[in-house]
């Protein structure tokens, strides 16, 4: 009796200590972002987010947070593969530095973008030759959110590949399929959900990302002011209300986007 | 399909897993490769399979040497240990799936798939996805992938080693019928010596990258050509000096030959119970363990130890008491030859004069 007791009570104890950590870290801090940004009415709300620059900011965020993720996607589905499949010195190495841009501070790898590829280094100095800006335009933006999400889509791909048997592989050669046939529908249909979640993740984060961008986009409001920088100046030029409302924008599609990451590893655990 | 393979090699690196092993399968046989663990089998079903490359030897498949070709044109199936089914893919889909590369139309496909769930028993299933089904199962929907594309050759290493064991016996013959109607020739490798003597028209007996002997069950049982296979198949006892059970004495002069001793060459009983008394030899009973349908009796003759069964119907032993027991033949060994000797006291009416 006593044990069953103790048991109960531990894990009353356990559930409301995770239910008020999640209640002060998340829900608090997400409700009032909601109420901040309609609390003087639907109109002003309205107001904020029908002013060019906040919804030009967004739109930009989305497109180079998307850009970033198709190439994430494409880089991540080969390295995850190569490190899975492949032997090679240097190996284990190499896999433990995918993790680095967690590790490391934003800020960091923003001014790695400025030393390496800003107009005095070598690579700047070429890109610039051919007519191409990438310091305080677009393309930083995005290797900027390239690399704060590089490890999503690896980290993703990787346990699937290596619970993938080989014979199954070999099951397919030996039913007549060839090497191509076999990745694309045996292999490729494994990785899949993992291309597409580590992608998600990568979008949302991308979205969010605030560290690295500021330092490499110039930040021209309506041309490479991104979402989480504007919402930084609001704050700074002492006007909550937009960036409330542009936070509300972000936050609306992040939640999408996990919900869409559920939906997808739901599916996948009873397919 | 004829199979002929020669001289056939495999090395992991310094290590001969496979060694000079040849061979030649008729036609429509169903063939088991038995042996212990890590004796090779499963690396000369994947070398037959394409799926290895020999460091060498020929493969050959109807006359045609098949060393150069891939996996893909071998025309072979092969039921993998794990299954391998596609884990993404529904049972019919996993059937479809060697139809699909062939690029069947649709409604051969759907026909051919159909036959196939319908043969299997797994009618009703073709919707569900591998880890919604029983082991046995699993286990029928790769035997369907495999013969799904109408291979030549049917492979299978170890169909049965993760079903457990009252759904074996009824799966092994279900797969026996089976392998019969299609009438495909087929090579299974198992290291469960009943499994082997009960499907397969012949076995090979593999060990250590050595074909040892290949051979109908009987054949491999009556007359085992290396002391490895007296000693594997059925259950058998090594007795080291064989010169003291009676009719054996002439042995005495051959100390490096050793004897290999079945239960069920051994004759046994209290004294008056052997009609051949003259050719029994007085033995203690040392241990009796019951082994639900008979007695195994464990028998002393000095310091030798034999062992035989007894039935339940007959009188219970007394550990400790006196029994006679009759040697009727025993595979005999030493380091140049091997044999197998019948008790010559046994044929000889008149034994005495000796
Ligand atoms: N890829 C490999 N690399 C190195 N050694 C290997 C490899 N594959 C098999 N071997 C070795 O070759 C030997 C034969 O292996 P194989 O799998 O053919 O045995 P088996 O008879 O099928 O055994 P089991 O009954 O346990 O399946 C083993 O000693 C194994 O360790
Ligand atoms: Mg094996």
């Amino acid at each position: 009796m006593n044990e069953i007791f103790r048991g109960k009570a531990w894990s009353f104890g356990f559930r409301s200590a995770i239910m008020i950590y999640f209640l002060c870290l998340i829900v608090l801090p997400i409700v009032g972002i909601y109420t901040q940004s309609f609390s003087l009415g639907w109109t002003p709300f309205w107001e904020s987010v029908s002013d060019p620059l906040a919804w030009k900011a967004v739109l930009l965020t989305l497109k180079l947070a998307l850009i970033a993720t198709v190439l994430n996607m494409l880089i991540g589905t080969m390295i995850g593969w190569v490190l899975i499949r492949y032997r090679f010195p240097g190996r284990s190495i190499l896999n433990s530095l995918v993790d680095l841009p967690f590790a490391l501070p934003t800020a960091v790898g923003g001014l790695l973008i400025l030393l390496l590829l800003g107009p005095n280094s070598l690579i700047g100095m070429l890109a610039g030759k051919i007519g191409i800006e990438i310091v305080f335009h677009e393309p930083a933006i995005v290797i900027a959110m390239l690399f704060v999400t590089f490890p999503f889509v690896i980290r993703a791909i990787q346990p699937l590949l290596e619970e993938l048997d080989r014979s199954e592989e070999e099951a397919a050669y030996t039913l007549g399929a060839s090497k191509a046939k076999t990745f694309f529908s045996v292999i490729f249909p494994t990785m899949l959900p993992g291309i597409l979640s580590g992608a998600m993740l990568a979008f949302s984060r991308g979205l969010a990302e605030f560290g690295a961008v500021v330092l490499v986009a110039g930040n021209i409001p309506g041309k490479t002011l991104v979402a989480s920088v504007f919402i930084f100046g609001e704050i700074e030029s002492n006007n909550p209300q937009g960036a409330a409302a542009v936070s509300v924008m972000l936050l609306t599609l992040s939640f999408l986007i996990l919900w869409l990451v559920n939906q997808l590893q739901a599916r996948r655990s009873t397919p | 399909m004829h199979i002929e393979v020669r001289g056939l090699n495999k090395s992991f690196g310094d290590f001969n897993a496979v060694k000079d092993v040849s061979f030649d399968i008729e036609k429509g046989k169903l063939i088991g490769l038995l042996g212990p663990s890590g004796g090779g089998k499963t690396s000369i079903l994947r070398m037959l399979a394409g799926l290895e490359t020999p460091t060498s030897g020929d493969i050959v498949f109807h006359g045609q040497r098949v060393n150069d070709l891939p996996p893909q044109e071998r025309g072979i199936g092969f039921v993998f240990q794990n299954y391998a089914l596609f884990k993404h893919m529904t049972v019919y889909d996993n059937v479809a799936f060697g139809l699909k590369v062939k690029k069947l139309s649709k409604e051969k496909i759907r026909e051919r798939v159909m036959y196939l769930i319908e043969l299997t028993g797994l009618k009703g299933f073709e919707h569900r996805y591998p880890h919604q089904l029983s082991g046995g199962q699993r286990q029928r929907v790769a035997f369907a992938r495999a013969l799904a594309p109408e291979p030549q050759l049917l492979l299978l290493d170890e169909p049965f080693a993760a079903i457990d064991a009252k759904i074996r016996t009824e799966l092994r013959t279900w797969l026996k019928e089976m392998i019969e109607r299609v009438g495909i020739t087929s090579i299974f490798v198992t290291h469960d010596q009943e499994e082997a003597i009960e499907v397969a028209d012949e076995i090979m007996i593999i060990s250590k990258g050595r074909l040892e002997q290949k051979g109908s069950p009987w054949d491999i049982y009556k007359n085992p050509e290396t002391p490895f296979v007296a000693s594997f198949i059925g259950e058998s006892t090594i007795v080291e000096d064989i010169s003291i059970l009676k009719g054996f004495e002439s042995l005495s002069d051959q100390p490096g030959t050793k004897a290999l001793i079945r239960p069920e060459y051994i004759e046994h009983g209290k004294p008056g119970e052997i009609k051949l008394a003259s050719a029994a030899t007085t033995a203690t009973v040392r241990q009796l363990h019951f082994r639900g349908s008979e007695w195994m009796v464990e028998l002393a003759i000095g310091d030798t130890k034999l062992i035989t069964y007894r039935s339940l119907e007959r009188e219970v032993l007394q550990v400790g008491g006196q029994v006679q027991v009759l040697v009727h033949r025993a595979y005999m060994f030493n380091d140049d030859d091997s044999w197998i000797m019948e008790n010559p006291l046994k044929v000889d009416p008149m034994p005495i004069h000796i």
